[in-house]
């Protein structure tokens, strides 16, 4: 007799642990919705969680409004005339 | 108790169209950046690449205008130095030029760029001379007890206060130190995502990780910055 499946647990989100393994998911909003729906409830009872997803969510917020590392002129002429030199002493060989 | 609502924090990707020379902050005309291949390539890419493998050194340099200051960031963020980063230009453009041929399209042309930056940034770190010193993580990572709770407890939210106690350079000073303490490929990870918007499959295609492995350490890298956030503010980082 073939052999009953037994069915697979969802995926709980019920420890902080939990909570935090799935942050970066629940930012892009990649929860599976019964996921989804476990991490809200944890929120809603967990203080320190709403805590540290607010801090997580800052930090990342943060790092993407770091400014670029501008290009400084001097680099974008020194890289130009190195291809330029290169190019042209490989193309009179 | 306030749930987050639900924001991503997306910058503008490279652009993924030519413009012509002089002309690059002008905006691509939507109907030309619509037509795609078939595997995502925008038309004017599509051009600019068959150009190169033509061997149109014009075309090197309308790459260069379009896409050296992208990499250059990425580059100079992943090496901590200004001439190194320079000599990492050299040899992706040089590169692009003389392997162009070797671009199949199997993902975007800016993502094959960005690829050559990454490994030419990583080799570089790798062949390096300088001492090498590794960060440890653990210091700054959240730490749980065993039935899964934080470990420190109340977690203080310090996001309000981040903005009304300290001066913008000085939290972009503060965050662009700890990016500079993360291992290399952790930290080329959360600068093609959080800083370039690059998405996973994306940054999987620019560093040869796989999507779950650059989940991973981006995930860990965020929480180290957060962390290392929280201690300077003077809070438990756990």
């Amino acid at each position: 007799m073939p052999k009953a499946r037994t069915p697979r647990r969802p995926l709980s989100a019920k420890t902080c642990k939990q909570i935090t393994d799935l942050l970066a998911d629940y930012l892009t909003d990649k929860l599976r919705p019964t996921v989804k729906q476990e991490f809200s409830k944890h929120l809603s009872i967990c203080p320190d969680c709403v805590s540290f997803v607010h801090t997580y969510k800052k930090t990342v917020q943060t790092t993407a409004t770091l400014r670029a590392e501008e290009i400084p002129p001097k680099v974008r002429d020194n890289v130009l005339d190195f291809l330029r030199n290169k190019l042209r002493r490989e193309s009179t060989r | 108790m306030q749930i987050l609502e639900k924001q991503t924090t997306q910058r503008p990707s490279m652009p993924t169209s030519a413009a012509p020379l002089g002309h690059q902050r002008e905006r691509v005309r939507p109907s030309a950046a619509r037509r795609q291949n078939a595997r995502g390539c925008a038309a004017d890419e599509v051009d600019l690449v068959a150009r190169l493998q033509a061997g149109d050194q014009a075309a090197l340099e309308q790459a260069f205008k379009l896409y050296s200051g992208k990499l250059y960031n990425v580059a100079r963020r992943i090496l901590n130095d200004q001439s190194d980063a320079e000599e990492v230009l050299q040899d992706v453009f040089l590169t692009a030029f003389r392997k162009a041929n070797s671009f199949q399209g199997n993902s975007q042309f800016s993502t094959w760029l960005y690829r050559l930056t990454v490994n030419a940034a990583l080799g570089r770190i790798r062949r390096s001379k300088k001492a090498k010193k590794e960060t440890e993580y653990a210091e700054f990572l959240p730490r749980f007890q065993d039935d899964g709770h934080h470990a420190v407890r109340p977690v203080v939210d310090w996001s309000d206060t981040l903005d009304e106690q300290y001066a913008r350079n000085e939290t972009q000073e503060l965050l662009a130190k700890a990016l500079e303490q993360l291992k290399p490929t952790d930290k080329t990870v959360i600068v093609l995502s959080d800083l370039e918007g690059l998405s996973d499959k994306e940054i999987s295609d620019a560093t040869g990780l796989t999507v779950s492995a650059v989940k991973t350490r981006l995930h860990r890298a965020r929480l180290f910055l957060r962390g290392k956030l929280a201690a300077q503010f003077g809070y438990s980082a756990a």
